[in-house]
């Protein structure tokens, strides 16, 4: 009983002296230059493979693990040295320049690696563009009954307006067993962005003849009218296109299960409102402009013709973006944008 | 198995201690800072970056990491006695 206690006491002493070298050596550890920290990984995934043997899920699992520590530092470095939190459209400025080489590494060695594909998918393309698109072919090309692979992979031609290829994809990825049908419209819907009316026309009949769900059809006889419309293809590159992103979106949100994907959709359709809402107040404020000769002051001033463009409007007067935030005037009154403490990205 | 997920604790023990430095609350900081001094730091042992560009950790470093390591053995070596001297492994 007593050298049970004297192990106690030996194991507690233990833990607080390691606790003690383990403090002092977190503040004399040597600093390696950033520009060596952030060196391209030694080995590459064909490498890693064979040297694993038959651990490959294993060492894929650790790679995934390093990705995600790998931004998660990153963002708490950012969040630690800037004001606020970080906004989607500051990935950029993260520098996640090893990002692609450790999903690629994951991925190789866990081809069947869904979950790797579909944060590459996310974070990717503000990284390396073509790297998100060599990792989702790589994903289709192992994981061909994947249809939402595609549909990451067509979300990002369509970001860059590749149309053309964003339909090839869509359509490839929409004819999967199990894939909504949706997929096919978007591809119908990306050759219509792309400017060929025609084949976007044949792909919604098909689509039409071949679907027995209803809703798909309403849909259809919807995009058919809106390609027959002279006056709509006139606004294609305007109210068109924001059409187009919003049932992307839509699409995005409803297919994903990830909250961060859902969060990321949730931002840019607030930002496809508040775009609409701005543009609404601009041409408020550019007729008082007209009409007064001056910008306006505050506003209280533009606050009724606001009201009558229903835009909704806070206690003070002000309009308020869909995060209820008040949106600012600046340029003395005649131009209008986002606070910078709003959630909406610009 | 357990080899491979104490070197995964090991190297990304620095992570907890980042956690517990960034959550509002304190009860959940002090558990996250427990755990990264409970939990072996092997971080310390990884020079691999520095030595290929031939960059030599301080001597003062160099022993107090093999101190942790003596110390955190011997931890163990004591714990495992605890558990094991009462058993019957014949």
């Amino acid at each position: 009983m007593k050298r049970d206690y004297v192990l106690v006491l030996a194991i507690t002493a233990g833990l607080t002296a390691a606790a003690f070298v383990a403090r002092w050596n977190d503040g004399h550890r040597p600093d390696v230059p950033a520009q060596f920290a952030e060196e391209q990984l030694y080995l590459n995934g064909p490498t890693m493979k064979r040297i694993t043997l038959a651990f490959n899920g294993i060492a894929a699992d650790w790679y995934w693990m390093r990705s995600l520590q790998y931004v998660g530092r990153k963002i708490i470095n950012y969040e630690d040295t800037h004001s606020g939190k970080l906004r989607l459209s500051d990935l950029k400025s993260l520098d996640l320049r090893l990002l692609p080489a450790l999903l690629r590494t994951a991925t190789t060695l866990d081809p069947k690696f869904l979950d790797a594909y579909y944060y590459g998918a996310v974070i990717l393309p503000d990284v390396d563009e073509n790297e998100a698109i060599a990792l989702l072919n790589q994903g289709i090309a192992a994981n061909p009954e994947q249809w939402k692979l595609s549909q990451h992979l067509g979300y990002i031609y369509w970001q860059h307006r590749e149309y053309q290829k964003a339909s090839e994809v869509y359509e490839t990825g929409g004819k999967l067993p199990d894939a909504p049908p949706w997929m096919l419209a978007m591809s119908a819907r990306m050759k219509a962005e792309g400017g060929a009316s025609q084949a976007a026309r044949e792909m919604y009949v098909h689509l039409y003849e071949a679907s027995d769900d209803l809703n798909v059809k309403g849909m259809v006889e919807k995009q058919l009218m809106r390609l027959d419309s002279l006056d709509e293809r006139a606004h294609e590159s305007g109210g068109g296109a924001s059409q187009a992103a919003r049932e992307m979106y839509v699409h995005l949100y409803e297919a994903s299960d990830d909250l961060n994907v859902k969060g990321m959709v949730e931002k840019q359709l607030m930002r496809l409102d508040s775009l609409d809402e701005r543009a609404k107040i601009r041409v408020v404020l550019s007729d008082y402009a007209k009409s007064t000769g001056h910008c306006a002051a505050s506003w209280k001033e533009v606050a009724a013709a606001l009201r009558a463009m229903r835009v909704r409007l806070d206690a003070s007067g002000a309009p308020m973006d869909p995060s209820n935030t008040a949106y600012r005037l600046i340029t003395g009154g005649c131009e209008v944008d986002v606070d910078d403490n709003s959630p909406v990205p610009r | 198995m357990l080899t491979f997920f104490v070197f995964v604790i090991g190297h990304f023990s620095a992570d907890l201690k980042a956690l517990s430095q960034s959550t509002p609350s304190m009860p959940t900081r002090w558990f996250f800072a427990g755990l990264y001094y409970l939990l072996p730091n092997l971080a310390n042992y990884n020079a691999i970056t520095a030595a290929a560009h031939g960059l030599s950790p301080e001597p003062s470093f160099l022993i107090t990491t093999i101190l942790y390591g003596v110390i955190y053995v011997g931890v163990l070596l004591a714990a495992t006695t605890l558990i094991f001297r009462r058993r019957n492994l014949k």
